[in-house]
């Protein structure tokens, strides 16, 4: 199996403090990699890695499977990137910085340049000190698009765009996805993730704490299910993966672990089920849970 | 408007909380500076005799289109010290062979004739007690105290001549940039919004910025009035040195007030220091003009650099000029403050167009981006640096400039020297001296972009696409490179286009293009060194690398201080590659020093590419 990114043991320190602390994670072939975390994680820090602006200090990165440090310029030919925090130059306008940069890759194709141009409504005549954040992320965004990478490598992108152009972006990287493209998107918006994203990594405090694809993950955790019943559901409690029972009006709530579900719901049955929901966990209810976890209080968000 | 002012002390606290390392360095650097100048130069002209020779250079007209007039002296007093002093040479029959003897040590004529003459007194004052020479000399000073006359050249005016316009120049940029640090700055790195949705006035952040100003200058003029009076050298008296600081402190709030006025016409903080550091090159060239020219003397006054030097130090100590410069930065400060009422954060008066929709084919490179951001800068620099030249250029062969060859001359024959170079041949070798260093700073602007773009985030666009490294600091730097030929190609033009008609006319003067070229483009080798300097300090120190303003400060006041003989040891000058750089036409050019510092330029720039490469990039 060759992976279009491969991260291996990789640990960033910047003097005393560990940014990065032995992380592991791969992306494959063509496949939209959703990258999560607290402000300070480390996402940026990973990115900068993966693209040759900051050396590793051990382990290391390959994208294409050559590397990261080394092969910058090789790796780069294939990949677009748009950075977190768009800083243009003041005295260009739009329209330069977007031809400069779809230029440095090579291939330009202007019509394609224009319809994007015409998708996120933007002016490419004014001087980029004019510019909002919102669309200094379009010119970045646009030049990306533009260009024909087999990568994608987007830092919380739509931080700064309107729920209109946020739709334009979820279209524009769905069609690269469907003609194979692979995306990492570092992202802090969860609707945007599950939507998108074949799996998902979680980093918090420069650590991996969990990957794999949202089934994968919605398995670890608990399932929240609301029940009324013709008699009074008892021994719930006893049963194992039963958390946080809570009478209600007309029935009960309880959270209980996936793996358990099968053994739970039979155990209700018996009760004389009126009415049962059942809510997965959202993307949002997993990071909930690794931000509040007590080891994290003290540092992260 | 009401409440334009408010919370202005809140914000004054907090600039200066914000400024006390920057600021603080600045004034720690320029006190010492100034006082610790004071005692050595004191003691390097103790005599009346090196006294005498110092006039004599300060009189030449390269020196006063480089520092101004020499004030507190008695002209007549040195000529017939001078007259004696010759008579009494001449009379000592071995003169001539002294002077082949020195000569011949020195390994020819190498440095301009005053200096050389300097040399040779230091040289004459060395010789044995029981030398011919000194015996016979020895009549001549029990002369001079027989027949007492005053020489009232002191030590302060000498000081205050050698040294004030400098020093305003250093302050004035500190200023600009504390300005345009707190205005313009932080508006255009969004931070001034965030204290304008404060409860603070439209104006409390101008007001509170030029408060700030005030604060620093008077800190500054203070110390360095207490300063100088607490050296205790004889001639520098305690209201000479409190008026030299003030004049230094009223100097830098003027040009705090002009960096004020042109945050709000131009639409940057770049734009806004350009135009301030332009403003004082004119105000520098206008005193220049007039003090080289008793006709246009009215200039001297309208440019408050002129003005300033016009207070006498230490020999008048005339308050006046301070007050008026005061009051002038007083209305050009409440025109700043109008014009803050009226227009938009962020705007300037000087509007935006809209601009290209598509680049040109140029912007597809690293080089073609280094190109399009260097392009305006460097365009505007040459013309700035052209008409300098032209400027210095237009001194040559007026009547004034023949009045002071005349005095020059006359000078120089009291001082022995041959004919060998003439004033216009000296004064165009200062020029090249001094363009030299204005046409460094767009060469180091250009080599320092790189690091800027670096501090903003915008070299992981690059480095993020199809770019190397190498090919992208290389980019900056090939332009660092041709603009150093550019600029000193513009300095010989400039000079050449207005001294044209003269030099043409006068083919004795033996001063043509082509040896404009020669003596401008013999500097590119030290330019050279200090862009392999900072290109190293990008890659190996980035954080450190806006130290280049210190080494290039440095290295100006070592070949100015330089000039006078025997103030430095050899190695302190050394330091600086502009000692090895020959001034033509009196000096030749031998090509092994230049041939040396060429080469280390390049190792200097080949380690920096190394260290770039290897390094992360930074964000701060």
């Amino acid at each position: 199996m060759t992976y279009t990114l491969d991260i291996q043991n990789l640990t960033k320190k910047f003097g005393q403090f560990t940014a990065l602390n032995d992380i592991s994670l791969q992306v494959k072939e063509g496949e939209v990699f959703g990258y999560i975390g607290p402000n300070g994680a480390g996402k940026t820090t990973t990115i900068r890695v993966l693209l040759g602006i900051l050396h590793a200090t051990q382990g290391g990165a390959k994208v294409f499977g050559l590397d990261a440090w080394k092969d910058a310029v090789e790796i780069h030919k294939r990949i677009a990137y748009v950075p977190g925090d768009v800083n243009l130059w003041p005295n260009l306008t739009g329209g330069e910085v977007i031809d400069l940069f779809v230029r440095l890759r090579g291939r330009h194709d202007r019509q394609k340049r224009e319809k994007l141009l015409e998708m996120f409504d933007l002016d490419p005549s004014k001087k980029c000190r004019t510019y909002s954040k919102g669309n200094r992320q379009k010119v970045a965004l646009v030049a990306a698009f533009a260009s024909d990478a087999d990568l994608f490598i987007l830092d919380e992108p739509t931080s700064g765009l309107d729920p209109l152009m946020e739709q334009v972006f979820q279209e524009c990287v769905l069609e690269r996805k469907n003609s194979g493209k692979g995306i990492f998107l570092s992202s802090h918006i969860l609707s945007e993730v599950e939507r998108l994203c074949d799996r998902v990594g979680i980093i918090r405090e420069g650590r991996i704490v969990e990957t794999g694809t949202l089934a994968e993950l919605r398995h670890l955790t608990r399932i929240l299910i609301n029940v009324a019943a013709e008699r009074p559901i008892e021994g719930l409690e006893a049963l194992k993966g039963v958390h946080e029972v809570i009478p209600q009006q007309d029935g009960l709530s309880f959270q209980v672990d996936s793996n358990e579900l099968g053994s739970v719901v039979s155990h209700i049955s018996q009760f004389g089920v009126k009415k049962l929901e059942s809510m997965p966990p959202t993307l949002e209810d997993l990071f909930m849970r690794h931000y509040n976890a007590p080891d994290a209080r003290d540092g992260g968000s | 408007m009401k409440g334009s002012f408010t919370n202005t002390g809140s914000l004054v606290r907090f600039i200066l909380r914000r400024e006390r390392v920057v600021s603080a360095v600045w004034i720690l650097a320029l006190v010492l500076f100034s006082v610790g100048l004071v005692p050595a130069l004191g003691e390097m002209f103790g005599g009346v005799e090196s006294r005498a020779n110092l006039v004599g250079m300060l009189k030449n007209p390269s020196m006063i289109a480089m520092v101004g007039p020499a004030f507190g002296h008695d002209e007549k007093d040195i000529e017939e010290f001078s007259r004696h002093k010759m008579t009494y040479q001449a009379a000592f029959p071995r003169y001539t062979e002294y002077f082949n003897t020195f000569s011949a040590q020195e390994g020819g004529d190498t440095d301009d004739p005053v200096a050389l003459m300097a040399r040779f007194s230091i040289y004459l004052d060395g010789l044995n007690e029981d030398d011919p020479y000194k015996t016979h000399m020895r009549g001549f000073e029990d002369y001079l105290a027989a027949v007492p006359f005053e020489l009232s050249y002191n030590t302060g005016a000498l000081y205050t001549n050698f040294m004030l316009l400098w020093v305003i120049i250093t302050v004035g940029i500190m200023n600009i940039f504390l300005i345009a640090r707190h205005t313009r700055g932080d508006e255009e790195k969004g931070r001034g919004e965030v204290v304008l949705s404060l409860p603070v006035g439209r104006l409390s952040n101008l007001n509170a910025s030029m408060i700030t100003a005030v604060i620093v200058n008077t800190i500054l003029a203070l110390l360095t009035g207490l300063g100088i009076a607490a050296m205790g050298v004889e001639g520098v008296g305690f209201a000479g040195s409190m008026l030299y600081g003030v004049a230094l402190g009223v100097s830098g709030l003027f040009f705090a007030a002009v960096a004020a006025l042109f945050c709000q016409l131009s639409s940057s903080s770049r734009g806004a220091i350009s135009l301030s550091v332009l403003a004082l090159g004119v105000i520098y060239m206008l005193r220049a003009a007039g003090d080289m020219n008793g006709d246009m003397e009215a200039l001297s006054y309208i440019s408050p650099m002129g003005l300033i030097q016009r207070s006498e130090i230490f020999v008048e100590n005339y308050l006046w000029p301070s007050l008026v410069v005061l009051l002038v930065s007083v209305v050009i400060t409440s025109l700043a403050y109008a014009l803050n009422t009226v227009r938009d954060l962020g705007q300037g008066f000087i509007a935006a167009r809209p601009g290209r929709k598509e680049a040109s084919p140029l912007l597809s490179s690293p080089f073609g981006l280094a190109f399009r951001l260097l392009r305006n800068s460097v365009i505007a620099w040459f013309v700035g640096i052209f008409a300098i030249g032209a400027a210095y250029g237009s001194i040559l062969g007026t009547e004034a400039f023949e009045g002071f060859m005349e005095t020059n001359e006359f000078y120089s024959q009291i001082m022995g020297v041959s004919a060998d170079y003439t004033a216009t041949e000296s004064f165009v070798s200062t020029i090249g001296f001094i363009m030299a260093f204005i046409a460094i700073v767009p060469v180091l602007i250009a080599a320092l972009k790189l690091r800027g773009e670096e501090k903003e985030g915008r070299t992981e666009h690059m480095l993020s696409r199809a770019v190397s490294r190498a090919g992208y600091l290389s980019s900056f730097t090939v332009l660092a490179f041709l603009s150093s030929v550019l600029m000193q190609c513009a300095t010989a033009l400039g000079v050449y286009s207005a001294a044209a008609a003269v030099l043409a006319e006068s083919p004795e003067i033996g001063i043509t293009l082509g040896f404009l070229l020669r003596a401008n483009l013999v500097y590119l080798p030290a330019i050279w060194v200090m862009i392999g300097v900072t290109v190293l300090l990008v890659g190996l120190l980035p954080k450190a690398s806006g130290a280049i303003w210190g080494y290039y400060g440095l290295s100006f006041f070592l070949v100015f201080i330089g000039r006078l003989p025997g103030l430095l040891p050899e190695w302190a000058q050394n330091i600086t590659p502009f000692a090895f750089i020959p001034q033509l036409p009196m000096e030749e050019i031998t090509l092994a020093p230049l041939a040396v510092l060429t080469a280390l330029a390049a190792v200097l720039t080949a380690a920096g590419f190394i260290f770039y490469r290897r390094r992360d990039m930074l964000t701060v």
